[in-house]
């Protein structure tokens, strides 16, 4: 099977974008809500302690997030940060945190990691990810300007 | 009723692939005691030197017990403890090089 | 217009149409279209519109016939690997059809050349594969008010959409800035199920013809999103935007610039 796609509608990632600026010098984090690779709502989570280059989603901001997205109807897709000066590509950091430790079973298996380059503030890169056996695996990210399927 | 215990996905291998399983405890120490019991090998993924490992969240009725009364946290029948994993990560360098 | 009797009869499935008819035929013989992108899009595009007998086609293209083109990009072939494609598409057609003039722009569009490109053609087809030549197209064609149709296709989906400007929303008012680099489509190898700009190009092709021939319903307002695996058709209404910053009530893009070439760089 191909990488999995996630979809994205303008409006959707847009919110993302703003987030991740808005929290410049620091990285930004938040939650994707969705189905079947397709984002139905964007949550924006505090970072627990606001740091340029770390981030630690704070747990009252996370469950919260996990619960609106639960209530909706949805499934947790994604999990999304900035990198304020850095490529859109997974840290050691970032791939350390993904995994179990000592395993190399992804904390959220089936989660995509969208991240962020603000490098270039006025040219955002975003790239998807998905957890696969300790590693980050490559998945494309595409607008979708079809509406979100109703249940 | 028992308490209802959430597991993260890494660690269901241990808990026969069940997403949720029931407890009976007075407190987390215990929970996490009579887990490993059900459960052999959990409580040594979740702990360390018998504290809560810093990047696993548990929540008690959707409240961070580390802001009631970490292990301590008492449990009522009826009561849902959710254990997850935190969310995190870095861009692995203090400042950009350009 | 008196045609040939070759032309009766190599236009006889058309001219039979009542909707065509000889004088709808003369109109496709007198028409001028510029394709941008002689790919995977293009090919079928210029294609069906020199068989249609499209008096005039430009093809835009500055790119070489590559190996790898010809699961998909059918206006070449084996022997012209190596070849300017914009010319080995001239022949492709001309071949089909002698009635059409290709005309080959062996260029790359830029700010600074794309109004004197398109000056000669009254539509033109988008099949290019990047997000800043699509941005600079629409905005031309918006500028020129020529019909644009426009087009974009990954793995087993595409997409097609019809441009009228003056008379409908553009490329930005469905989506106003191109999206962030990393996304698709990316310069990284993505694949495509060679049959996808097939079908898409044709319907590029399709809503070229009816623009011509002035019959049927534009997708005008309208996207077209097919996908392969389920053989769904979905169309998505695009309202126009009224605050477009090239189309609207007040633009703020009144001058054309070259976009990022972002490509090797994330």
């Amino acid at each position: 099977m191909s990488a999995p796609v996630l979809r994205i509608a303008g409006p959707d990632l847009e919110i993302i974008l703003e987030h991740c600026r808005r929290e410049l010098p620091n990285e930004a984090c938040g939650i994707l809500g969705g189905r079947d690779g397709r984002v139905g709502s964007v949550h924006p989570v505090k970072s627990a302690s606001p740091s340029p280059s770390r981030f630690v989603m704070d747990p009252k901001g996370q469950f919260r997030a996990l619960e609106e997205v639960s209530r909706a109807g949805l499934e947790l897709l994604g999990i999304y940060h900035s990198h304020p000066g850095g490529p859109a590509e997974p840290s050691g950091i970032d791939l350390e945190e993904a995994f179990w430790p000592a395993t190399t079973l992804p904390n959220y298996p089936g989660a995509f990691q969208v991240i962020v380059s603000l490098r270039e503030p006025a040219a955002p890169v975003v790239k998807g990810y998905v957890p696969v056996a300790g590693a980050f695996v490559e998945a494309p990210v595409i607008i979708d300007h079809r509406p979100f399927p109703a249940d | 009723m028992p308490v209802t215990v959430r597991i993260p996905t890494p660690l269901q291998r241990l808990t026969g692939g069940n997403s949720e399983v029931a407890c009976n405890a007075a407190n987390i120490s215990e929970l996490l005691e009579a887990l490993e019991k059900e459960h052999p090998g959990l409580r040594e993924r979740l702990t360390e030197g018998g504290k809560v490992r810093r990047f696993i969240n548990i929540y008690l009725n959707g409240e961070d017990i580390r802001t009631l009364g970490a292990e301590t946290t008492a449990l009522k029948d009826g009561d849902t403890v959710a254990i997850i994993a935190a969310i995190a990560g870095g861009s692995g360098r203090v400042t950009s090089f350009f | 217009m008196e045609f040939t009797e070759d032309q009766i009869l190599r236009y006889s499935r058309h001219i039979m149409l009542p909707e065509v008819g000889g004088d709808g035929q003369e109109r496709l013989l007198r028409a001028k279209v510029a394709l941008v992108g002689a790919g995977g899009l293009g090919s079928p595009v210029g294609y069906y519109l020199a068989a249609a007998g499209v008096g005039t086609i430009g093809v835009i293209d500055d790119d070489r016939v590559e190996l790898s083109n010809l699961q998909r990009q059918i206006a070449h072939n084996t022997q012209r690997v190596g070849t300017l494609k914009a010319e080995s598409a001239k022949t492709t057609w001309e071949g089909l059809n002698g009635d059409v003039r290709v005309i080959a722009h062996p260029v790359r569009l830029t700010a600074a050349n794309i109004r004197g490109v398109f000056a000669d053609y009254d539509i033109v087809v988008d099949g290019s594969d990047n997000f800043p030549t699509r941005y600079l197209v629409n905005d031309a064609c918006v500028m020129l008010g020529k019909t644009l149709i426009s087009a974009a296709v990954f793995r087993f989906e595409g997409q097609v959409m019809s441009i009228y400007p003056g008379a409908g929303p553009c490329y930005r008012c469905l989506f106003e800035t191109p999206p962030p680099a990393g996304m698709v489509p990316s310069c990284q190898e993505a694949g495509v199920l060679g049959v996808v700009p097939g079908v898409i190009g044709t319907l590029q092709a399709t809503e070229v013809v009816k623009a011509i021939l002035g019959i049927g319903e534009p997708l005008r307002g309208r996207l077209l999103i097919w996908n392969a695996l389920e053989m769904s058709f979905l169309t998505v209404k695009v309202p126009r935007n009224r605050a477009c910053p090239v189309c609207g009530d007040h633009p703020t893009i009144t001058d054309l610039v070259d976009g990022e070439r972002t490509c090797g760089a994330a």
